[in-house]
């Protein structure tokens, strides 16, 4: 691969955020706008019995965790000077994002 | 500080940096100048550059050549007129080669409009931005050539060593220290003195620094009394409105709603000369049909329509608005005459060397092109677009003449003490005490010229001027600066270029008084018509202990005898 | 036109480190009249008010870039921007941000003229060219027409707080500048200098802040421009 010029970023980026947009689309007017006036844990559960609807979640999860995650990144990159610094800020926010993820994870791969 | 090239440069407008890419060619060179060199005022050149390339109908040299002397009011030399409409259209062709993003034809040509004197379409332009395009472009060209720039460093004096030019002294503005360039040529490309009158199209930049160090050298400076005053500056501060704008189809209109120019001009109307059309506007004024009686006429665009006005003249309307508050797509624009070029300057022969003296000895070494030098193409008046292709053409000249001069140049060491005199100089300006403002005497002394040594001139006015000048000379010794320091003193920047306005400001005068005609933008109410008996020659003065004299040598007629002018 | 808009208070940002390592504000009353610009403020306070006062300027026309001050907040010319135009009656003028102090309102502008020399700022040709010029239809100009007319004020990359905290950034100016010549119908350098844009100091440092495009006194887009480079750039690396 050539050098890393953050073109590759800048682009995954945007598609990502695209993708996002579309998402939170489906999954806001589904959850509060569409179906039954009160939401059960029933509907819930019956929900992810389908694995399409597992799969959309965990696109989902993923997407905005990527998403986000490069995005602080990218904010670090600007505006920390200090090596230092910045590996510590990378340390957490990789934390963060996999403690997110896990979380994501076992709830959504748990039904 | 000591620094050496084979060649400096003094100047980073277009006439410097095109000489300045000749003469890389021939050794290490470099460019000092007091403005960063995008700052240069060619890049507030507006209306385009002259060439017979007949991109808009038929044309050719010849006609070009007879414009530019007829227009000159026939004190331009002949050969290097037809030097110059010669090489113009190459010189076209190769600023496009290099990039510049001149306006085009539909067929994808340089376009070209006309122009005040030119009788055919031949400015080529971009725009109204044509010098800004032409200043960047060469920038970028010394950029890719590796030239290297001394940016705000303001040149102070020659350094002279058995008779020859060795470098130059000067100050570096950021840090006050004084610095010697040794060289083996030194080309003088500071531009024009138009900071000599109070309201000018020029900037504060330009206060003929070059000349006057020539001039302190002892060197003489040619027809120092011919001043272009522009005819359509911004009333009231001066700025210019491009004669592109007339150039399009802009009319000129006076407090009657008259379109008088066909009282002074019949056949070229608002196209006629710059000299014919200023006097035409001054008259108007000064007879009481400004508008409401005012010092202003109007230039009135609005019939061209606003998409022409927003395509061909955008920095118009923006400078409009700034500037008078007016919407140039509905409204005229107030305009006046405004001090615009320096016909005169520094003499050179053809190919830019400077003359020791009315008989034509060449110095070695030293050099000169651009507006602040005289080949002279432009006589007592030059044409719009002219002065573009002046810079271009003479600065690539000047530069081949220092190419060819180098290996016969030897290489020369620096007096020892080259800096002591203008370092001692330097304090006695910044100590000394007094009670003067150096805002004071360069305002008195602009409006003055403007007042005496203006459009019309007359004996009585000129020899009133000669006075104020001697006034304000003692003024000029007692004046106090604020500044003392070293860091960025613009204060003593503004002192120094004071200095060379009292210089030249002198010249002018005095060759004005002794020019006994009227000739092209040097009008004598006292004697108003031309004499070619006795001034068809052009004027040298020089500098003695007694005050400037002048000598006078023939103007140079090849192809056109002088006739009558009129358009 | 000589009518009087009455008095101003200029409150200017001072600084010279030979006298004094600290900045301070000093404050001068100027009577102002119809058709005064700041620059004709500042020409008037340094003429008889305090001619220590230090600033750059030249062609007063708004053509050489050389005025470019933060006014009020805003980064603008002060030669063609009009008293009249100012709300309120105190002024306030600062050195343009970003750039390392000189001395007053002078600054230190050496790392904005790299970084528009850094960019190849020159029409590249490997073909001959031929006699004559070169064709360029109007519409291929037009695409070129508000870069070049950019006159380096350096009030875009001043702006940026890209810049500020990254004075690496080439800036909006020199990716302007790049814009013009990769643009340009008869340029040929186009690899080389997209090369130099696509990178992490280049193009994709931009976040569109837009305050570039808002503080160009001159209206022009360089954050268009970038938004075309970085199109460019991206067609370079897939």
């Amino acid at each position: 691969m050539a050098r890393q010029t953050g073109s590759i970023g800048w682009f995954l980026q945007r598609l990502s955020g695209g993708l996002i947009f579309a998402l939170i689309l489906v999954h806001f007017s589904l959850m509060h706008y569409m179906g039954p006036e009160k939401r059960l844990y029933a509907d819930v559960v019956r929900r992810f019995q389908n694995p399409l609807w597992k799969s959309f979640d965990l696109v989902f999860l993923t997407l905005c965790l990527c998403h986000g995650w490069y995005g602080v990144w990218e904010i670090v990159g600007d505006y920390v000077r200090s090596d230092s610094l910045k590996i510590l800020a990378l340390i957490l926010i990789v934390i963060a994002a996999a403690g997110l993820f896990s979380i994501g994870l076992v709830t959504v791969l748990t039904f | 500080m000591l620094h050496r090239y084979d060649t400096v440069i003094v100047g980073a407008g277009l006439a410097g940096m095109r000489a300045a890419l000749e003469a890389k060619k021939g050794g290490s060179c470099c460019i000092l100048t007091k403005v960063f060199p995008t700052r240069s005022h060619s890049g507030a050149a507006q209306g385009g550059i002259a060439a017979a390339l007949g991109n808009a109908g038929e044309d050719d040299w010849t006609l070009h050549m007879f414009d530019t002397v007829k227009g000159s009011d026939y004190l331009a030399d002949q050969d290097a007129v037809e030097i110059l409409v010669r090489e113009a259209p190459g010189t076209i062709i190769e600023l496009e080669h290099m990039g510049v993003p001149f306006s085009r034809t539909p067929d994808g040509r340089i376009a070209q409009r006309e122009f005040g004197g030119h009788l055919r379409q031949r400015a080529c332009y971009a725009a109204d931005l044509t010098g800004h395009v032409l200043l960047h472009t060469l920038y970028e060209q010394c950029l890719k050539e590796a030239v290297t720039f001394y940016p705000e460093y303001h040149v102070l004096s020659l350094v002279i060593a058995e008779g020859a030019c060795r470098g130059v002294v000067a100050l570096e503005i950021l840090t006050g220290e004084l610095h010697t360039f040794l060289a083996r040529a030194v080309v003088f490309a500071t531009g024009g003195y138009g900071r000599a009158f109070k309201i000018t199209s020029n900037a504060h930049a330009n206060s003929g620094d070059g000349l006057s160090i020539l001039y302190r050298a002892g060197l003489p400076l040619e027809d120092m009394e011919f001043v272009q005053f522009h005819p359509t500056g911004f009333y009231p501060s001066g700025i210019l409105v491009t004669e592109g704008a007339r150039g399009e189809g802009a009319y000129i209109i006076n407090g009657q709603g008259e379109r008088f120019m066909k009282r002074y001009a019949p056949d070229r109307m608002e196209l006629a000369p710059r000299d014919v059309t200023s006097r035409a506007i001054q008259t108007e004024i000064d007879q009481g049909r400004g508008i409401n009686g005012g010092a202003y006429v109007h230039l009135d665009l609005r019939h061209l329509g606003p998409d022409k006005i927003m395509k061909s003249l955008p920095q118009i309307l923006d400078l409009a608005m700034r500037f008078t508050g007016v919407d140039a797509l509905k409204e005229p624009i107030p305009i006046q005459p405004t001090a615009h070029y320096s016909m005169g300057g520094i003499p050179t022969d053809n190919n830019g060397r400077v003359l020791l003296n009315h008989a034509g000895a060449v110095a070695q070494g030293l050099y000169a092109c651009g507006e602040c030098a005289c080949v002279s193409v432009h006589g007592a008046n030059r044409l719009g677009c002219n002065s573009l292709l002046d810079a271009v053409v003479f600065g690539t000249r000047a530069g081949r003449a220092v190419l060819a001069d180098l290996p016969a140049i030897p290489r020369g060491d620096a007096p020892p003490d080259s800096e002591d005199a203008v370092r001692k100089e330097l304090r006695l300006l910044l100590d000394r005490e007094g009670n003067e403002s150096l805002a004071a005497i360069r305002d008195d002394l602009q409006t003055g010229m403007q007042k005496n040594c203006g459009i019309f001139r007359s004996d009585s006015l000129l020899r009133a001027q000669l006075a104020a000048i001697g006034t304000l000379r003692g003024r000029f010794e007692r004046v106090r600066l604020h500044d003392r320091g070293a860091r960025f003193n613009t204060e003593l920047m503004e002192l120094i270029e004071l200095r060379s306005l009292l210089d030249f400001t002198e010249l002018i005068v005095r060759g004005a008084l002794l020019r006994t005609e009227s000739r092209g933008a040097h009008s004598r109410t006292d004697h108003p018509t031309r004499d070619d008996a006795r001034w068809l020659t052009h004027s040298f003065a020089r500098h003695t202990p007694e005050g400037p004299v002048c000598d006078y040598a023939p103007v140079r007629i090849t192809r056109y005898e002088p006739k009558e002018r009129k358009y | 036109m000589a009518d009087t808009l009455g008095l101003y208070t200029f409150k200017i940002f001072r600084y010279n480190p030979d006298k004094d390592p600290k900045s301070r504000y000093d404050t001068f009353a100027v009577e102002v009249r119809q058709g005064m610009t700041i620059l004709d403020c500042l020409q008037k306070i340094k003429g008889s008010l305090d001619g220590t006062l230090s600033f750059r300027r030249s062609c007063r026309s708004a053509i050489c870039g050389s005025c470019a001050m933060n006014i009020n907040g805003k980064n603008d010319l002060a030669c063609h921007l009009q008293v009249s135009r100012l709300r309120g009656r105190t002024i306030t003028i600062n050195p343009l941000p970003g750039y390392p102090l000189i001395k007053d309102l002078v600054v230190d502008m050496g790392e904005f003229y790299r970084h528009i020399a850094a960019v190849m700022p020159w029409l590249v040709r490997r073909s001959p060219c031929p006699d004559r010029e070169l064709l360029q239809f109007p519409a291929d100009r037009d695409r070129i027409d508000s870069a070049v007319n950019c006159i380096l004020c350096g009030s875009c990359t001043s702006s940026c707080p890209q810049f500020w905290f990254n004075p690496r950034y080439l800036g909006p100016a020199a990716l302007l500048k790049a814009y013009r010549f990769i643009f340009d119908s008869r340029d040929e350098g186009r690899d080389e200098r997209l090369a130099i844009v696509d990178d992490r100091y280049g193009v994709w440092r931009c976040r569109t802040v837009f305050n570039c495009d808002e503080a160009c006194p001159k209206k022009l887009h360089p954050n268009e421009a970038i938004a075309g480079l970085k199109i460019e750039a991206l067609k370079r690396s897939v």
